[in-house]
Parts: C-alpha cells; structure tokens; sequence
C-alpha cells in the first residue's frame, strides 16, 4: 500500500504540487493520468527521492516514506520503469541487468555463471519469453521494454512504477505488455501506470487518479467511469474535445471520421510507383492527393516509417520512381524535397528531431534559415528577422515558452512536437510528411495537431501520417494505409473502414509468417 | 575547489617571494637533451657561488613559446638572459629588443646574432672534423658509413657540414643509408632506424657516424640487440656519460667528442659577472676546446 | 543559465590578472607587459578559433599543429623561389585549406572517426613539411614587407592583437550570424536531426574542417613573420593548447558551445598563466601544472554554475 497525502513542492515561485494525494493498494494496477505539465512527473521525482516534498507525507504500508535520494528509494522497494531505454546496446539482458547494481564475484572477478542464472530465475518466474543472450541492441523495441522491467525486478519491488512504458510499442506488443503488467500486480506489487492512452488504462488498470495543475481532482476504480469522464478530469470541466479539436474558425467542425473524401479528378500530387525503401524489398505503389489526409497504419518493423523516410528523400538505399506534381524526383536527396514543398517530421523527437541543447529558436530556424537573410542574396541571417518570424510562428502555433533564447529541452514535449511541426509550415508547403505526430503528447497539444493538420488540408495541403494509435489513425485519416512487412495491405477510405479491418490488414502478413 | 585555489596561490606566493633577487633567465628549447642540461645544471650552481637567482624556462622545442618567454623575461627586467642552444636568429626581434632594453644576452652553444653580447661555444664545424676524421681513419679510410643527423639544430647543421667537407676529402668512404633524427626521444628514433639498416645492410656498413651522443646510443642498442657480431664502428660527439660508459665496456660505440660543456657554463657565469660590473667583453664569440674520449683516452683495454 | 556559468571564467581571468597584479606590481601589471601578453595570445587564439570550428561540429582537428608548420615552411619555400607577398600568402592559406577540405571530406562522406582521420592527416602534413624543408629551420629570403604582418604596432596596439581580434570577428561572424555556422552547429548539436532538417551534411562539414585549418594556416604565417623564421615543427606546440583553449572558451559565455568570444577568453587565460608565472621567476614544470590545474578548476566552475541553474 502506497500512501500519498496533501503532497506540495514549489520551484521557485512556481507550483509544481499543491497538495495531491494518491492510495494504491498492493496487487491492483494504478493509473496516474494527467497532461502534460500536471505534476504527473514531480510526482514520481518526489517518490524516488530526486526531489524532497515541501509539504505533505507519505507512507509505504503504513510507514512513513521520505526518500532523501534516489538510493533510498530504492532501498524501500521502489522500482522505476521510464519511457526512454536505458540500455546498454552491446550488452545482454542479463548484462544489462547488472548495470548499477554489485556483480556477483568468485574469487574477485566477475561470476558470469552467477549472473546469467540469478536474471533467468527472475525471468521464469513472471514467465516471460525473452532471449537473454543476445545483445539488446537485437531484440525488439518490446523486447527491450521487458528488459527494463525486469532489471527493476531483479530484487524484491513493493513499487513498480511504469512511466508511459507502451509509448513506443504497437497494438500487438503493447497486449503483451499489458498482460505481463497484469500479472506483475497479481504477484501482489503495487503497479503504478503513467500513461496518455486511454484505452490501455480502461484494459488494465484497476484505479485511477487523475492530476490537474498539481492538484489530485479526481480518483476512483476504473470500472466506475468512462473515457469522457477521465477525459473532462484531466482538461478541466470547461475543456471540450470536439471545440479544441476544430475551432470555429477553422471552418468546417469535423471530429470523427472525417466522411470527405477529395475528389480525385485531379492526377495525384505524390506517387510512387514500384519505390522501395531498400533494394531488396519489393517496390509498392501509392498516391497522395492535394488536400487529403491519408494515415499510414502497421505494426512495428512493418516499414511504415522507414517508408515514410524514404519519401522525405532521407535514405540513400531507396530505389524507385517518386513524382510530385508529374514532377519526377530522385529517389534520395532531402534539399531537392524542401525545395519542392515537402515537409518532414520524424519520430523521437530526442533523437533525431530536435537538437536538444541548443536553444528554441536555433531549433525553429534550421531548416527555415534561408527565409530570414538579411539581404537576399547572402547566406547571412538577420536574428532581427528571425526573432519576429519565429514569435510569429510560435504564437500561431500557440506553443508556450518563457525566452526564445531558452533551451528547447526546456519546453513540455506537446510544445516541442508542435515546434517540429511549426517550423515547417509556411505558404509553399505542399506535402507533409508526419511520423508519429503525437507520441508522447498531452490531450490539447494533441487535438491542436489534429486541428492543425486539418487545416493544412483544407488549404489544399497534402497530409501523409504514420502512427501506432489506431484511436489516431480513425480520428484523424481520410483515407488509410495500411503496411505489413514492407507491403501495403489495405488503402480505402475511413468511412467504410471499421477496426477490425485495420487490424486484420496489420496483422494478415504477420499471421501468414508465423 | 578551495583547498585547490589556496595551493595554487601559497605555490606563486612561494616563488613570488624569490622573484626580485638578482635574476638572470635562463632560457632553451631542449632542456632534455643532456647536453643543454649539462649546460644548464653547472651554470645554476656556478651562479648560486655568486648569490643570483636563476631562472630556467623550457619550451621544448615551440619556438613561439620561446619567443614570448624572451619577451617576458625582458618586460621584467632580468639582469641578463641566457639562451641554451638555441640559434638567436629564430627569435631574432626578440633578442634585439631585450639588447635595445639594455639586458645583455649571452648564448651558450648557439650562434652570433644582432643583440647578442656573446656567444661562447665550441666551434660545431671542428667537433664534426674530429668525429669524422677520427671515425675514418678508425675505419681504414675506406668503408660505408650511416649517417644520423638533425638539421634543425644550427650547431648540430654545422657538424653535417664539416661531415661533407671530409667525405669529399676521403673518396674511400660512402654513406650508405642516413636518418633523421626525431627530437624528442633521438635514443629509440635511432635505435628504430638502426635496427632497419642492419636488417637491410647486414655487414657492409662498417661505421656509424652520430651528429651527437644520443642517436650514437640508439644505433648501438640496435647492433646489440640485431646483430651483436657486427664490427661496425660508432661515433658521436658531445661526451655524454652514458656514452663514455658504453665505450669503457668495449662496445661498437668507440669514440665521442667531448665538447667541455661545464666549461662553456663556466665561462658564461665569468663573462657575464663581469659585464654586469658594466665591463665591455673582449670579444663577442669564445671558443672552449673539444677533445676525442675514446678506449686509449680512457685507458681501456678490450680484447 | 546563471550569471556565474555565463561569466565565471571571465570572472576567472579577472582573479587571475589580480593575483599577479599584486605579486608582480611592477613586472607584470605595467602597461607594456599587458598589451605584450595580448601579441603573444594572439596566435594561439587564431588557432583555437579555427578548433571552435570542428569543436562546434563535435569533432577533433588533431592536424592543426602540423598546419601550422607547414604554412611556415611553405611561405618561406615559396618565398626562395621568388614568389611575391601577396601570392605566397593565398598559396599558403589556401593550402592550410585544402588539408581540413579533405580531411573533412573523409569524416563526412566516409564517416572516418575525425580524431583517426587528422591524426593521419596531420602526420601526412609533418612528413611533407619536413621533405620541403629537409628538416631544417629557414629563415633566408623572407621579405621585410612580409615580416611587417607579424610584428610592429598599429596605433600603439600590437599588429599581431589587430589579427587575433579580426580572427574573432570573422569565427563570430561565422559561426552566428551565417547559415553556415547554425548549420554547422546543428550538425555538432544532433547530426542526425540536422540532416533529416534538411541541412547538406557533407558540404557543412568539409567548410568546418577547411575553416579550421585556414586559420592555422594563418596563424603559421604569422609565426613566420614574428619570428623571421620557420620551423619544420614550430607550430606542433599548438595543438594541446588550442584545444585547451577552446574548451576553456566553451565554458564561457554560452552554456557549453564552442564560440569566438569565450575562445579567445580561454586563449587568454592559457597566455596570462604562462607570462605571470615567467616573470615570478616560477620553474617552469610548476607552469605545466598550474596550467592543468586552472583548465580543470575553469571547468569545475562551470559544473557548479550549472548545478546552480
């Protein structure tokens, strides 16, 4: 049983807990919901002792718990699971596992037999199928996931605290995971699950508590609210999903499938024909039109994004015939792609999006710098410019940020998400090409996505989407696609889609193998 | 971080406290070489005799380095500055400044240059004709030879010099391979160089002609260990103990020139006691002697 | 960040500068010796600004100390062969270029580790240097108009201060105020994230190491005109202090990003050190440490302002 009651803790001036209040007992799974910026993470930095309470208490089956740092924590059974790996990448699992933690010793050296054995008794006690001697950098994204749980789980845990742990997992291999969760708590640990999908928490959490503005305003069991519900406690009683979703003023209040479908009168402004990410897969065929949104759907290592990065020009391996606009363009070479209008947004923001330690308005300029020269025809930027352009485009954007000479890690990740998009749009911008648009964002960031990205079709704007969250893909998609093992198993229009035909389509090739 | 900034300033503290004695700046680019070091430790003790405070500064080899340091030293008024074989000219603005100041230069084992007040050293042309004319005639007058030298030493260049003027005089001897001598590390740069001439001329080479002692010590520790019979003969110059040991037992190294580098540093500390007493020097380059240390010399008999 | 992350190591230099003050009123805080102190930071600086180039990419130049000499020797060659001022001056620089041009060519195309690559490329330059030069130091035939360049005061400043200060300009310049040098920081900052932005990697890169070679090519020909003479291995003490320098230079002004001000800010702490300790008479191997000891402690600083944030 965890305890926490009337916890506050200030930065400064600002509020980041004002008394939030959380019970979760052993043996249930424990959803901890909010947008981003509710507290969701103080909290769990209060809990594993990187940060102390100002105010407030809490207690671990009824005694009191006031972590002065992180070993504390630890010492008291608290185990922590984040949203990014950790992992070491030519180690094994078992290898990973000992990372930070003593290496059993014979005679002074490392005892291997000892390691390997004590990580493979943990691994069949919660029954999990995982290679333990191979190099992680081979296992799956999923695979790594349990990885991490189980380096949390190599001692006895009485907290097991997972932070968005499916974030970057398909339908299939987030089941998985949800059913290793659900056994986790049956061992009796209290199981505490961040997460921003919804349908995951309704499948497997027991209890909820929802946080707003550091405030605790809403817990219960699950069983006993719906999705509105949690939905309206996060966002406030005023907040409206459809309103934010499509303002007024952007025309037209479309919220579930969007039923148009554009005219296909005109040629197509992107079309592939037998273009391949490599030249040992088959080549596939697919066309986007101007003004259409069109969603591209599949599991992982279906080859969705590395499509996705093929078309934006990006991989020097991509074989194939790409015309936008009857224009035929090479199958590499990202400035020629700019130079055509086309935008790109990929995933991991961390990795490959932004640059993370350099400030937001290095971050909203790169690849825009030729727009803010000072004289036309010299490659030199005048900051006065740019300063003026890049406010403009944040407050249209309606991103939230203190200077723009701030660090962009700074920022909350629905505002990052809505800079790399952003950045890109502009009157000549012709196809967007985004990669997971949303992972990993708040509620509202993510409605203004959506509407953003509506908005550009209605300009006439060519939308290509790739996403894992099939709640997404029929929320947002005219048309969807649908990949498998580098092939494209399903392309039809959202209305006359229904789930289990998305998924069928996902999952056929994927049967057929195994 | 405080204990740090307190060590660092009880350390200036220590030698601030020492810097306004009579100063004289002693400065090199090669304080390793064993020579210079020489040099440097007899002039420091001769000058302790006289109650001045020496300072040594060691660039190793960064002429820029030494450039700025000559302007250092002079910006803080030192009695007088000392430049350790180092050719003036390479820092020729430099030198002339600290004259136009009024501080006396004095260069030991180097060369005249604008400025300087005296250069006392050994005439680096006669050392090379005593090796090489020592080593020929040890040889037979006939025979192929390895050559190790440094040009960029200007003493060290002399030596070479004299080396061609005695091959032209003696048809009977060639130079079959020759090296370059890296600075620092000439020991095992030499030894490395060596250990390919032997493989690649086994016993035609009959003699090894060292511009100094170190690659002289490098070559032998590549016959010893390659090629322990070679009847190779070998030679340097500079009188370096280690050198002067290695001929007592009977190795291929057989003869070094020694030039009297205590001497040279004796001389320095008489000539400028004297113009520091506002003396004019006689003459403004002194030579100190040079003879040949070989087995006879050192009364060694092998065999 | 906080005004003592920003501007501790400036803060540094001002400690610095007083302590010797106070020791040495008369040596070392006189007026001829502060502004000699800027003439003899002056090339180093030029050489770490150029390193702030490849440091800004994230990469290493480990040729730059062998630049140096080549430019050296290369004028001096030139200038035995007749060639004039002005001629022997663009041959040389755009020399000194070629060689980070290839360099960086390897790291980008190939993607050959930058500290490999101008390792290599830096030894291929002293090999070449040393064949021109057969290992001998030159000092015949360099012109009297030539040496002007690198001696000799400009309204009572030092010719060489007037070059280290444009070389400033010129990296700021660069590095802030044109497409090159945000790109090239990108690229140093998340490479990956650079070229999916659509930043041309392998141009960016090539100028970066060109760049900073350039500017060791310039600090070798200034050396040449400052001394009248030029060593086969007279700049090779460059490089650790370049890079010293720079990273000195990175902890100042911007939170951990190599830029032109802090560079010369670190250049200027390394040149002050060395001409306080000459004139208090302190042995020369205490110089080494101390110097050691005053990077690391520059960088202790920082890490405090930082946890301060």
């Amino acid at each position: 049983m965890l305890e926490v009651e009337g916890v506050t803790k200030r930065f400064g001036g600002v509020v980041a807990l004002d008394g939030v209040s959380l019970r979760a007992a052993a043996g249930r799974v424990h959803a901890l919901l909010g947008e981003n910026g509710a507290g969701k993470s103080t909290l769990l930095k209060c809990l594993s002792g990187v940060h102390r309470p100002d105010g407030g208490g809490m207690a671990l089956s009824g005694q009191g718990f006031a972590p002065a740092n992180p070993t504390e924590s630890e010492q008291a059974g608290l185990r922590f699971v984040h949203q990014e790996l950790n992992l070491v990448p030519g180690f094994t699992a078992y290898e990973n596992a000992f990372v930070g933690r003593p290496y059993p010793r014979r005679g002074g050296v490392i005892d291997w037999a000892t390691m390997r054995s004590r990580f493979k008794a943990v691994r069949d006690r919660h029954g999990l199928d995982l290679d333990i001697d191979v190099p992680v950098a081979r296992l799956s994204v999923a695979k790594c996931q349990i990885v991490e749980i189980l380096r949390a789980l190599m001692d006895e845990a009485r907290v097991l605290v997972l932070d968005e742990p499916t974030a970057s997992l398909s339908e299939r291999e987030a089941a998985t995971l949800h059913g290793i969760i659900r056994q986790l708590a049956s061992h009796g640990c209290v199981v505490i699950l961040v997460s921003h999908r919804l349908d995951e928490v309704f499948a497997i959490a027991d209890d909820y508590t929802v946080l707003r503005n550091g405030c605790t305003v809403g817990s219960g069991q699950v069983c006993d609210i719906d999705r509105s519900g949690v939905v309206a406690l996060m966002a406030g009683g005023a907040f409206d999903l459809e309103r934010v979703a499509a303002p007024a003023a952007a025309g037209a209040p479309l919220l579930h499938p969007p039923l148009l479908h554009p005219p296909l009168l005109h040629p197509p402004l992107l079309q592939l024909s037998g273009f391949s990410p490599s030249p040992v897969r088959d080549g596939l065929d697919l066309s986007v039109h101007a003004g259409e949104i069109v969603g591209l759907y599949g599991v992982v290592g279906s080859g969705r994004s590395s499509l996705l990065k093929s078309i934006w020009g990006a991989n020097p391996l991509a074989r194939g015939g790409l015309t936008l606009d009857r224009k035929q363009l090479p199958p590499a070479g990202i400035s020629r792609r700019i130079r055509e209008g086309v935008a790109y947004v990929p995933e991991d923001r961390r990795g490959r999006g932004l640059v993370m330690q350099h400030s937001i308005l290095d971050n909203v300029l790169l690849p825009r710098l030729p727009l803010y020269r000072a004289m036309r025809r010299l490659p030199v930027v005048s900051w006065q410019l740019a300063r003026r352009g890049v406010r403009k485009l944040l407050g249209d954007r309606s991103v939230k940020y203190g200077r723009l000479g701030d660090r962009i890690s700074t920022l909350s990740g629905g505002n990052q998400q809505k800079i790399m998009i952003g950045r890109w749009v502009g009157p000549s911008c012709r196809l967007f090409l985004l990669d997971e648009p949303t992972r990993g964002v708040d509620v509202r960031s993510k409605a203004e996505i959506h509407a953003l990205c509506r908005r550009l079709a209605g300009e006439g704007t060519a939308v290509l989407f790739v996403t894992s969250d099939i709640e997404e893909l029929v929320m947002l998609a005219q048309r969807i696609l649908v990949m498998a093992h580098g092939r494209i198993t399903l392309d039809a229009a959202n209305r006359d889609l229904s789930r289990q035909d998305i998924v069928h389509a996902a999952f056929e090739t994927t049967k057929e193998l195994t | 971080m405080r204990t740090l900034t307190t060590l660092l300033a009880a350390g200036i503290f220590q030698f601030a406290a020492s810097a306004h004695a009579e100063d004289i700046a002693v400065l090199t680019p090669y304080l390793s070489s064993v020579a210079t070091n020489e040099m440097i430790e007899t002039f420091k003790t001769e000058s302790a005799a006289k109650g001045w405070t020496v300072n040594v500064v060691d660039t190793r080899g960064d002429f820029q380095q030494l450039a700025s340091r000559v302007e250092d030293v002079a910006n803080a008024g030192v009695k007088a500055i000392v430049l350790v074989s180092v050719d003036p000219n390479q820092i020729g603005d430099q030198v002339a400044a600290a004259a136009d100041k009024g501080i006396p230069v004095i260069v030991l084992d180097g060369a005249l240059a604008k400025g300087v007040a005296i250069n006392i050293t050994t005439d680096n042309f006669a050392l090379g004709s005593l090796l090489s004319d020592y080593l020929f005639k040890a040889m037979g007058d006939k025979g192929n030879i390895v050559k190790f030298f440094h040009s960029a030493h200007p003493g060290v260049r002399q030596r070479e010099l004299a080396l061609d003027k005695a091959l032209g005089e003696h048809p009977g001897i060639k130079v079959i391979a020759e090296h370059y001598v890296q600075v620092p590390g000439p020991i095992d740069n030499a030894r490395q160089a060596m250990e390919t001439f032997v493989r690649q001329y086994g016993d035609e080479i009959n003699g090894v002609w060292a511009a100094w002692d170190e690659p002289a010590i490098g070559a032998l520790l590549a016959i010893q260990s390659d090629k322990p019979d070679s009847k190779a003969l070998i030679a340097g110059i500079d009188g370096n103990p280690q050198a002067i040991d290695l001929i007592k037992q009977c190795s291929n190294l057989v003869a070094t020139v020694r030039q009297d580098f205590p001497g040279i540093a004796r001389t320095a500390v008489k000539e400028i006691a004297a113009v520091i007493e506002g003396k004019k020097p006689e003459k403004s380059e002194i030579f100190v002697s040079a003879n040949v240390i070989d087995r006879a010399s050192l009364g060694v008999s092998c065999n | 960040m906080t005004l003592v992350s920003r501007f501790g190591t400036l803060l540094g230099l001002g400690v610095i500068v007083a302590v010797f003050s106070v020791l040495s009123p008369h040596g070392f805080a006189q007026g001829s010796n502060l502004i000699n102190i800027t003439q003899q930071m002056s090339l180093l600086a030029i050489v770490a600004l150029g390193a702030a180039f490849v440091m800004s990419l994230s990469e290493f130049d480990l040729s730059i100390g062998a630049v140096v000499s080549m430019a050296g020797i290369v004028s001096v060659t030139l200038f035995g062969s007749g060639w004039g001022i002005l001629a022997t001056v663009i041959i040389t620089l755009g020399a000194g270029f070629a060689v980070g041009c290839i360099s960086g060519f390897f790291v980008a195309i190939w993607r050959v580790p930058s500290f490999i690559m101008t390792l290599a490329m830096g030894t291929i330059v002293g090999g070449m240097t040393f064949w021109v030069s057969g290992g001998a130091t030159l000092f015949s035939n360099i012109p009297v108009g030539f040496r002007d360049i690198g001696r000799g005061y400009v309204g009572g400043i030092p010719v060489l201060t007037l070059w280290a200060v444009a070389g400033t300009l010129f990296v700021a310049f660069i590095l802030d105020w044109t497409e090159l040098g945000r790109r090239i920081l990108a690229i140093g900052g998340n490479r990956e994230a650079a070229r999916l932005a659509g930043v041309g990697v392998v141009p960016a890169t090539v100028w970066a190491f060109g760049l900073c070679t350039l500017m060791a090519a310039l600090a070798g020909l200034l050396l040449t005109a400052r001394l009248g003479s030029a060593h086969p291995t007279g700049g090779n003490g460059f490089l650790l202090q370049a890079y010293a320098a720079a990273y000195l230079g990175m902890t100042a002004f911007r939170d951990g990003q190599p830029n032109a001000a802090g560079t010369l800010l670190g250049a200027a702490i390394i040149a002050v050190v060395a001409n306080g300790l000459t004139i208090l008479g302190v042995p020369n191997y205490l110089q080494d440490i101390f110097t050691g000891l005053i990077i690391i402690a520059s960088v202790m600083v920082r890490n405090f302002g930082r946890a301060a944030d």
